[in-house]
């Protein structure tokens, strides 16, 4: 111990301006400001001093994010080895002398005007405390079966120990990330990522981690959890149904549970009851206990430069010195060119948006830095229906109009959001909206960052699942509905999830709920008179199944059976809650009544035929339900003369996108291996530069800006993006017609189909063939292709 | 129905066709010109310069074809243009020439054409009636499948023969037929008839009980192996006759060039 801040006697009289607790990034920057200024202070430290860096891997890089952001401290960090920042923080502290104090602080308590610390071996008092303690003391645990063998960790301090295993690593944060990396040098590693991207992930980590997984260094299960462990191997769910991985070891980097109690004992108070929900702080980081600050991950800030800043502002604040925050200037910039400027404005989104009510100062300014502010004037559109944009909007101010179809519109005001759709992937916008009111004043958010605050605050997590259930019952379901109903309705709605061919329910079960269809589609099945299952059509989203059986007072069966085609998110609407309701609200009951009589009859009226049946089934299979553009050939027309794959490979450089034979075929059906240009697009999931893309008018597109990582190859679940070299040829030469040019060989680029988009006539595939085979369909022609009646 | 290259459009281009020639025929009817209908009369000129861009707009189909940015039609509607209008020559070329032939280039001309449009309707018949029975298209065996079984069956059924008697390697040698995949294997079916069932009985009958059992799996392995051969060969007779035609249809058509630019030469130069 090179402090002498041990003895007893000495301390219970103690006097500080200023405890600090946790030394780690935010608590040493705040004493290296105190001790500049020659503040009397203290900081207690109960383990090692950045004790997070300490617990880092041995040499591992320590990274300065966000990049743009600039560091304010009397102490040293830039991007560098653990070794050297450790030694630099070493250094300052005794450079600038500060009170450094190896104890825990057990207890903090406001007395009057002055805070009592109560530590491991004594007590002080002090004026101001701030408390940076982290997220660390905790880890999250994976709750799973078998959990309670000794084969779960929840740190990894040295990777090098572990050689030739099997190890599985839970979490998608820079914690997994840097783990699996380290690991997959010796060893066999999966990583189980309960999302579909690494949202949460640096920059920089989530691009090794992509790199590691395409160059099939790691094995990554998207949209998974783990269901069990067992000595040898470990159970998991996965979109496609439940694998098993053989496994020595498991690696759960699931994050940190909050040190809640020991927080809210010293009286800081927090916005909702949510296990994610961080303290409510000022923009001076002050909590609810007046003098007592709350810094760093604590208040969800994880990033060591943020943290550091925030020391740094703190003591500023203290001093009675006004400062503003680091990312002042960047924030600033948002709001240039809007009457009333910053000034005006800022205080505006917080009082106005209550979804981000929650956020804590910090995290909202965050939001609002990569976010853009739009003042509109009335008539201007915002978005159209049937565009591919992807970005999330709230009315700051003034109101607009969402045209739901059929002339009608809904008219949002201030508080109010739309453009939720987007969140989830590259679903095209439902609705057309419109600036409604002089003035109006619309944020818009890029979709990673509401990703982010949707995985990091309950309350916004929340207020969009109960918006998504709302705008799909709304829209989709019962558009003639009041909206007190639908909003009871939500309040008692669920949200399920089923993997790929998931039975949701079983023909002849009794019904107990409806369902919407969030994400995914749905196959809709009946046993023939012959007691085989067949398929009878499919239900995209947006639509509903199970509703005949919980209109209907008396307990009834279902009249088919229905199973996840894809991966599906839906919404459960419980029979009794639907009752009760419909008997408050009997307009609805009647025009609920006979939207379900009118299917009864086309059901009634449907046809039955094994072999249309069997072809639909294969269709979906082939995941075509998902498809919004898709190439199929009919077999009983097709005579294999491939000038399809000619025309594509004469109209695409040279390589066709299009692979005939190589597709799967049923039937009169041929899948050729090319692009189907999903409604939920895999390939999008993970592109770096953003070049893979929609076009406003439906196609999957990949940009010149691709930079040939090949994630979309392998997050494509139908093998239809190849990576090509060639540089585009210079047209025709009499060298390129004798084949003697060079050919030179280009960067790596991602190439599939891009619909043609640059011929005046759209695919050269389908205009290439002469016997009218090649044909391309929406999902929604399905149930004609396989020669069904439309149900 | 669902529509192909012959109905396409609901058979555009036969009523397009038909009307044209109905058009041409009634003209001819009401035409009597001093020395009766020939191509050397203004109507007889007409009809062959018709019938010569007929013959050219069925030649652009080729490069309609291979103008894969074109967004002149789709190929599937030239196709059923270039189907209907070429039985149609048939009818309007004699209506130019008053229906005389001859031992002359001009009658050669129309023989190479009628000969093209012939090979041309042999494989408009071969599109239509074998284009879906190829088994890969429909989620059957494909040729690569269908080999590789072909081939495990003929192992299987020569483990068998190890240590076996005389006679049993008599019964696998009459009916392990050898794979020929030549062209004339392809167009001559039997080459690879099933087991015959009389004869592999008489054979049966002089191999000892010990290799009845194994000599009857034998059989059963073969003439599965015989079996599949077939399958193979038809889809290879099919995919053959699905190309084998443009090879006589092309030559042809090159000679009704070569054949149509002689007989306009004699005609404007020498007559």
């Amino acid at each position: 111990m090179e402090n002498s801040g041990w003895g007893l006697a000495g301390c219970m009289s103690e006097h500080f301006e200023i405890a600090i607790i946790g030394a780690g990034p935010a608590g040493l920057a705040a004493a290296a400001s105190a001790a500049h200024h020659g503040l009397p202070h203290v900081l207690f430290e109960k383990g090692e001093i950045a004790n997070t860096i300490y617990d880092y891997q041995l040499r591992k890089h320590v990274m300065a994010e966000p990049g743009r952001l600039p560091l304010r401290a009397h102490c040293r960090f830039e991007a560098g080895s653990r070794e050297k920042i450790l030694q630099e923080y070493q250094e300052d502290l005794g450079r600038l002398k500060a009170n450094l104090r190896r104890a825990e602080v057990l207890r903090i308590e406001k007395k009057g005007e002055t805070f009592e610390v109560g530590y491991q071996g004594g007590t002080c008092t002090a004026k101001h405390v701030i408390l940076a303690i982290g997220v660390q003391g905790a880890p999250r645990k994976l709750g799973v079966p078998g959990e309670e063998q000794g084969n779960v960790a929840y740190t990894l301090s040295d990777p090098g120990a572990f050689s030739g295993k099997h190890i599985i690593v839970v979490g998608a944060g820079d914690a997994a990330i840097e783990n699996a990396l380290a690991l997959a040098e010796k060893n066999t590693v999966s990583l189980v990522n309960r999302g579909t991207e690494f949202a949460r992930a640096k920059d920089a980590n989530s691009k090794l981690i992509l790199g590691a997984i395409e160059g099939g260094k790691i094995r990554c299960f998207y949209g998974a959890t783990v269901a069990r462990i067992e000595p040898q191997s470990a159970h998991i769910n996965t979109p496609d149904g439940e694998v098993t991985v053989p496994c020595d070891h498991i690696i759960a980097r699931l994050g940190c549970v909050l040190p809640r109690k020991f927080l809210e004992t010293a009286g800081i108070t927090f916005p909702s009851p949510d296990p994610n929900a961080v303290p409510s702080v000022s923009h001076r980081y002050e909590s609810s206990v007046p003098g007592l600050y709350v810094l760093g991950a604590l208040i969800g800030y994880p990033l060591i430069k943020q943290a550091m800043n925030q020391g740094y502002e703190v003591i500023e604040h203290i001093r009675g010195e006004p400062v503003q925050p680091a990312d002042q200037p960047l924030l600033e910039e948002r709001f240039v060119g809007l009457p009333g400027g910053f000034a005006e404005n800022f205080p505006k989104i917080s009082a106005n948006l209550p979804l981000f009510k929650d956020l804590s100062a910090p995290q909202l300014r965050e939001m609002l830095i990569d976010s853009t502010l739009h003042l509109k004037e009335p008539g201007a559109v915002v978005f159209e229906r049937n565009d591919y944009t992807d970005t999330f909007f709230s009315v700051v101010s003034g109101a607009v109009e969402i045209e739901i179809g059929l002339g009608r519109t809904i008219k949002l005001g201030q508080g109010q959001f739309f453009g939720e759709m987007g969140l989830l992937s590259g679903r095209r916008r439902v609705a057309t909206v419109r600036v409604a009111a002089p003035g109006t004043l619309l944020l818009e958010t890029p979709r990673k960052q509401v990703l982010k605050l949707i995985a990091s605050v309950g309350s916004v997590k929340r207020a969009l699942d109960e918006l998504f259930m709302f705008r799909a019952l709304q829209t989709a379901v019962f558009p003639d509905t009041p909206e007190p109903f639908l909003q009871a309705l939500v309040k008692r709605a669920e949200m399920k999830s089923f993997k790929k061919g998931e039975v949701i329910f079983r023909e002849g079960d009794l019904g107990d709920a409806a369902y919407v269809i969030r994400k995914g589609s749905v196959k809709v099945s009946r046993l023939a008179p012959s007691g085989k299952d067949i398929a009878r059509t499919y239900v995209p989203a947006g639509s509903y199944i199970g509703e005949m059986a919980v209109v209907s007072e008396e307990p009834t069966p279902r009249s088919a059976t229905c199973t996840a085609a894809v991966a599906c998110d839906l919404i459960a609407l419980k029979k009794d809650d639907v009752i009760q309701l419909l008997r408050e609200f009997p307009d609805t009951r009647a025009s609920i009544h006979r939207e379900v009589d009118r299917r009864r009859v086309q059901n009634a009226m449907a046809d039955w035929s094994e072999e249309a049946g069997s072809l639909l089934d294969f269709m979906m299979q082939q995941g075509l339900s998902d498809a919004e553009n898709v190439l199929l050939i009919n077999s009983d027309l097709c005579v294999s003369c491939d000038n399809c794959e000619a025309a594509c490979a004469a109209t695409h450089n040279g390589y066709s996108r299009l692979d005939r034979k190589g597709g799967k075929s049923f039937a009169s059906i041929q899948v050729p291996i090319s692009c189907r240009h999903c409604e939920n697009p895999l390939c999008m999931t993970d592109c770096p530069p953003d070049a893979l893309t929609r076009t406003p008018s439906g196609e999957v597109i990949i940009r010149d800006s691709c930079i040939g990582c090949g994630n979309c190859v392998t997050n494509c679940p139908y093998g239809v993006i190849k990576i090509v070299y060639d540089k585009a040829s210079d047209g025709f030469s009499l060298r390129a017609l004798l084949g003697l040019a060079k050919k030179e060989k280009g960067p790596a680029k991602a190439a599939k189909c891009d619909m043609c988009a640059s011929l005046p006539g759209g695919p050269a595939c389908v205009r290439a063939c002469p016997t009218g085979a090649a044909m391309r369909v929406h999902s929604s022609k399905l149930v004609e292709i396989a020669g069904l009646k439309r149900i | 129905m669902q529509e192909t290259f012959i109905s396409y459009k609901r058979f555009r281009w036969l009523w397009i066709t038909a009307v044209g020639l109905l058009v041409c025929t009634t003209m001819y009817a009401l035409n009597s010109p001093v020395g009766g209908n020939n191509g050397g009369t203004a109507l007889g000129y007409a009809f062959g310069t018709i019938a010569a861009l007929g013959i050219g707009l069925l030649m652009a189909y080729a490069a309609r074809k291979r103008a894969y940015r074109s967004s002149l039609g789709t190929v599937e509607g030239w196709l059923a243009a270039h189907v209907w209008i070429g039985i149609g020559l048939i009818l309007l070329v004699p209506l130019h020439s008053g229906f005389s032939f001859g031992l002359d280039v001009h009658t050669t001309a129309y023989v190479l054409m009628v000969g093209t449009i012939a090979t041309g309707i042999w494989g408009a018949v071969n599109y239509s009636r074998l284009s879906g029975k190829i088994t890969a298209h429909r989620g059957g065996a494909t040729d690569a499948t269908m080999l590789e079984r072909i081939g495990e069956l003929g192992k299987q059924a020569e483990a068998l023969c190890a240590g076996k008697s005389e006679a049993f390697l008599q019964v696998y040698n009459a009916f392990d037929v050898p794979l020929d995949l030549s062209l004339w294997s392809i167009i001559v079916k039997e080459r690879h008839p099933s087991v015959n069932q009389k004869a592999a009985a008489v054979m049966l009958s002089v191999i000892s009980d010990a290799e009845q059992r194994d000599a009857i799996a034998m059989i059963g392995l073969l003439d599965q192996r015989l079996d599949l051969i077939r399958s193979l060969l038809e889809q290879a007779r099919i995919k053959a006759l699905l190309k084998l035609w443009l090879y006589t249809h092309i030559p042809l058509s090159c000679a009704l060039c070569v054949a149509l630019a002689i007989h306009i030469v004699v005609v404007l130069f020498y007559r």
